[in-house]
């Protein structure tokens, strides 16, 4: 879209999104102060364990959370410099038939089970902003060749098929063709393959790479795994409970660790060079209906002392491109 | 393919499932009721007529062989004669099914009609005064027995604002088409009789209205909640992320699936339009099978009851096995097998 | 539109800095406090369930209580008066009276009796033979039992209950008893194929298979295992029912296959008014009123009740 972009253009900024369910007997306090930046042609990754907030971070940017569940207390997310939390519907339309394209996590809940792949397909094409305008032909020759994109054989016996038809690795690479169906600056990949078995899901994984890379996107890459993360990330903004915990270059975060919960993530990774599982994180993610009033990770926090329990760290500056939210690094 | 399968699969069950009824009836109308004969002949009967009676019905054989006879007599279309008529059932039951059905295929209609439509605009306009009313409408029809709605409804076209005509097939003065359906709506259309036309929709209307109206509401709430509850999908979140306008997901994306359990349901509500004929026949006047029906059951004629619950229960199962299909149709999870 | 909602987040802020005392509970008493309260909070979220709840309660103490609080409890058998018959509604007669001179509403308030009467017996009867039914075959799916009881509650469901119930009434001897047995004999198979549904899924989940391969018996797997988990289900269902029942108990009172005269029965009251329609037009809508109310009373509560039991805790509306 944009040609003389630079490199370090910032596509996407979020600053301090706070988002609240609306539960029984309150508000649960799911985003507490998210901060999230994606600069152009970069590939960020989300990394958290479920639960964490951060499929409700990315929704809340095409905002496709359903209106009457939640509220948005405080924060902004800027789209190449424009709040879309501020925008009319329509405008949020265009970026999202144009802008932004978002992998779902649940390859056959984001299939309707009663439409073709091709009838869904050919709606999708419609109303983005290359589609338009074309005729019927056209559009069905985006659709067969973005199936053949994410490597499916004969795309035209596949146009005509229900989802219930396909396996659970070809309805990701159909949702994955929906994503990329069309010229987009920003993919959000909400764990894809996940569902999968582990071999399809690298397969899934080069695949979206590939195409990312070929089109020059930028990506945001959630996943609950750091291997995945290390493997195609630039950088990893790592959540916990509701905040990015630690952001760095995806190199940085693995060779100087900082935060303990990403600490803990790592451990929690068992490696094949021995060593075997090791000691991980006690514990689970807080209630977010009362969440602790200093830093979320404190109840879990080898290190919490009184002043986390009491004072909640910001996500502050520690060194090139390396932010990390924890009062003792 | 797999379809065809299903749809034999049906056809067959429902054979297993008419022969279950059959029986049933049969237990209904021989068993329970103590002497058949003297039901039939009334207790004024000479010990020499009844035994006669029980030998031409073969009242003095054993049960199944009875059964046996009278399942043969079924399935060439005899059901006996009627006591109250002293015609055979079945001429009687081709007399008055028409009348029957040109209420209950316009009820139908209503019912399929409104309750979509009144159920999209429910859920599109969630938590409006159009939703409650809807929903207010919908608890009135589960509560509303048919007959209060009728009667309510003869009160208000009867007496109160009398615009449509209520009582009968045809106002005075109107001759009666040339029978070749036994609907007059359609026999009158057949022979161009436009003005016959009008006024045997217009007697059709408030029947019509009486029997579908609570079920209308029923699915109407049905509909709407399928709406609201898949509204939460992911499938149309995607949708609605890759820009495709909201008017096209609601009445293509989010309307097909939302249709699957209401349609199923309306099957249901279709076949019971019909038992609900029984009384809203009586109470308007019209002379249909279920009219016919509800007077034997007063009358204890066995054989007319009989008659008249397996035609019912045909046409219930026949229209279950049409609701199936077009759930089939709707629904390819169903269509094409569990997928995987 | 903007998803900025100012007004409501102002209102969502004030309500969450007032709630912060509130702690989760850990002790056990206070546990089962808050899982009562919980349940009425899901129970109540719906205010139509607490006016169902409330109409029901009424109908009730009205029907146990019918000889006390009625203005002419001998009103409600065979009494006659003709210098006041077909009274329109006054203060000495609130809803009026019929063409025997017996004050409506005593009649209405005593005719609760044979409905609640008629709705307990029956569902106390079909349900436990219907679920008993429904369980057993469902456990067995596959075998003999499995396919005879199914075909046989197949052919029940073929035809609607109204229908069949009005056939087995007909044919018997119309009084109250026989109606029961009349909807009884239709009822049973609505509930066989309800758990017969969740009784073949079960069976393939983990905890039965557990329970059978650590050697529990057919009857602790059937009665302890599968059935508790189909409890909510069959109890919401219920709820709901006792509604329906009081309809079609009404339905074959209205066509004189119910309560018998002079015993009041609400069916038949409408029936006997309506011949008196329009001038004495009391006499048929205050029993049809009194029909919708009992009926929704029991709906809405039916529909509260199974709020109160499903899962999950209400995010949504």
């Amino acid at each position: 879209m944009n040609k003389i972009a630079t490199a370090e253009e910032t596509i996407l900024e979020i600053k301090d999104l706070k988002l609240w369910y609306k539960v029984y007997k309150g508000y649960s306090k799911v985003l507490d102060g998210v901060n999230l930046t994606v600069r152009k042609g970069e590939k960020v990754g989300i990394v958290g364990e479920a639960g964490c907030g951060k499929t409700t971070t990315v929704k809340s940017i095409l905002g496709i959370i359903p209106e009457k569940q939640y509220l948005i207390p405080g924060g902004e997310i800027f789209y190449k410099g424009k709040d879309v939390l501020t925008m009319s519907e329509k405008q949020i339309n265009e970026i999202r038939s144009g802008e932004i394209s978002m992998i779902y996590q649940e390859p056959s809940a984001a299939l309707n089970p009663v439409f073709t792949i091709g009838q869904q397909m050919m709606d999708v094409v419609r109303f983005s902003a290359q589609g338009k305008g074309k005729d019927k032909k056209e559009r069905k020759k985006m659709v067969l060749q973005a199936i053949q994109d994410v490597f499916i054989p004969d795309p035209e016996r596949i146009f005509h098929f229900y989802p219930n038809q396909l396996s659970g690795g070809m309805k990701q690479r159909i949702c994955i063709a929906m994503a990329i169906m069309t010229q987009r600056d920003l993919m959000i990949a909400d764990e894809p393959g996940t569902a999968l078995d582990v071999t399809i899901q690298d397969q899934v994984h080069k695949t979206l790479n590939s195409l990312v890379e070929k089109r020059n996107m930028s990506l945001i890459m959630i996943t609950h795994s750091l291997g995945v993360a290390r493997e195609l990330t630039d950088s990893i903004n790592v959540m916990y409970a509701g905040n990015v915990v630690e952001s760095a270059i995806t190199s940085e975060v693995f060779k100087h660790t900082l935060h303990p919960y990403t600490k803990g993530l790592m451990e929690a990774v068992p490696r094949l060079a021995g060593g075997g599982i090791q000691s991980g994180i006690y514990g689970s993610i807080p209630d977010y209906l009362y969440p602790p009033r200093g830093c979320r990770f404190a109840p879990r926090c080898p290190r919490a002392t009184k002043e986390c329990t009491e004072k909640k760290p910001e996500l502050i500056d520690v060194g090139d491109r390396h932010k990390a939210a924890c009062f003792h690094i | 393919m797999n379809f065809k399968r299903f749809i034999l699969h049906r056809l067959l069950l429902s054979i297993i499932v008419i022969f279950g009824l059959s029986i049933v009836i049969f237990c209904i109308a021989r068993i329970i009721p103590g002497d058949p004969a003297r039901m039939a002949l009334g207790a004024t009967a000479t010990d020499y007529a009844l035994e006669n009676f029980r030998e031409e019905n073969h009242l003095n054989e054993v049960l199944p062989v009875q059964y046996v006879y009278w399942i043969g007599g079924v399935l060439r279309g005899d059901f006996g004669i009627s006591t109250m008529t002293s015609r055979p059932v079945s001429g009687d039951i081709m007399e008055f099914l028409p009348a029957t059905l040109e209420v209950v295929v316009l009820a139908a209609l209503f019912l399929v009609v409104g309750s979509i439509f009144l159920g999209t605009l429910a859920a599109k306009h969630r938590d409006s005064v159009l939703d409650g009313l809807i929903r207010v409408f919908s608890y009135a029809g589960v509560a509303m027995p048919g007959f209060v709605l009728a009667i309510l409804l003869m009160l208000l076209f009867g007496y109160v604002w009398p615009v449509i005509p209520v009582l009968g097939r045809l106002s005075h003065g109107i001759t009666s088409p040339p029978s070749i359906t036994g609907m007059y709506t359609v026999d009158s259309l057949l022979s161009g009789d436009f003005k016959t036309f009008w006024n045997a929709f217009l007697h059709t209307l408030v029947p019509a209205l009486a029997l579908c109206a609570g079920g209308m509401f029923q699915e109407a709430r049905l509909v709407r909640n399928a709406m609201t509850e898949n509204m939460g999908r992911d499938y149309l979140a995607a949708m609605k992320g890759y820009g495709v306008p909201n008017r096209l997901i609601m009445n293509k994306y989010l309307l097909k699936p939302s249709l699957i359990p209401a349609v199923s349901c309306m099957g249901m509500d279709i076949a019971s339009l019909m038992s609900n004929a029984f009384l809203i026949e009586v109470i308007f006047g019209w002379p249909g099978i279920s009219k016919y029906g509800m007077n034997g059951m007063l009358a204890k004629d066995l054989n007319a009851i009989s008659g008249v619950i397996m035609v019912f229960g045909i046409l219930f199962v026949g229209i279950n096995i049409l609701v199936d299909i077009i759930v089939a149709y709707l629904d390819p999870r169903i269509r094409l097998g569990g997928g995987k | 539109m903007n998803r900025r909602k100012e007004a409501e987040i102002k209102k969502a802020l004030a309500y969450e800095a007032k709630r912060k005392e509130e702690r989760p509970v850990t002790s056990e008493k206070e546990k089962q406090i808050e899982n009562m309260k919980k349940a009425w909070h899901k129970f109540s979220r719906n205010k139509l369930s607490v006016v169902g709840l409330i109409i029901v309660c009424l109908i009730v103490l009205g029907a146990v209580f019918a000889g006390y609080i009625t203005p002419y409890p001998e009103h409600a058998s065979a009494y006659v008066d003709f210098a006041n018959s077909s009274k329109a509604p006054s203060s000495r007669f609130l809803l009026g009276t019929d063409n025997m001179g017996r004050d409506i509403l005593t009649r209405i308030v005593f005719s609760f009796r044979g409905a609640l009467y008629m709705a307990v017996i029956v569902l106390l009867i079909a349900v436990p033979s219907g679920v008993f039914l429904g369980i057993l075959a469902g456990y067995l799916k596959g075998s003999v039992l499995d396919t005879i009881v199914m075909r046989i509650t197949d052919v029940f469901l073929s035809v609607p209950a109204l229908l069949l119930a009005l056939a087995v009434a007909s044919v018997l001897k119309p009084n109250l008893t026989n109606a029961m047995i009349a909807v009884t004999v239709m009822w049973w198979p609505w509930y066989t194929r309800l758990v017969y549904g969740m009784a073949t899924s079960y069976r393939n989940e983990n905890f039965v298979i557990s329970a059978d391969l650590i050697g529990a018996g057919k009857f602790h797997i059937i009665f302890r295992e599968i059935l508790p988990n189909c409890l909510s289900a069959i109890f919401t269902k219920m709820a709901l029912d006792v509604g329906w029942v009081i309809l079609i108990g009404a339905t074959l009172s209205y066509v004189g296959l119910g309560e018998q005269p002079p015993t009041p029965s609400l069916g038949q009251m409408v029936s006997d008014g309506s011949r008196y329609m329009p001038d004495a037009w009391w006499m048929t809508v205050f029993p049809s009123i009194a029909i919708i109310i009992i009926i929704l009373g029991f709906n809405f509560m039916g529909d509260g009740i199974g709020d109160m039991l499903s899962k999950g805790d209400g995010k949504d509306e």
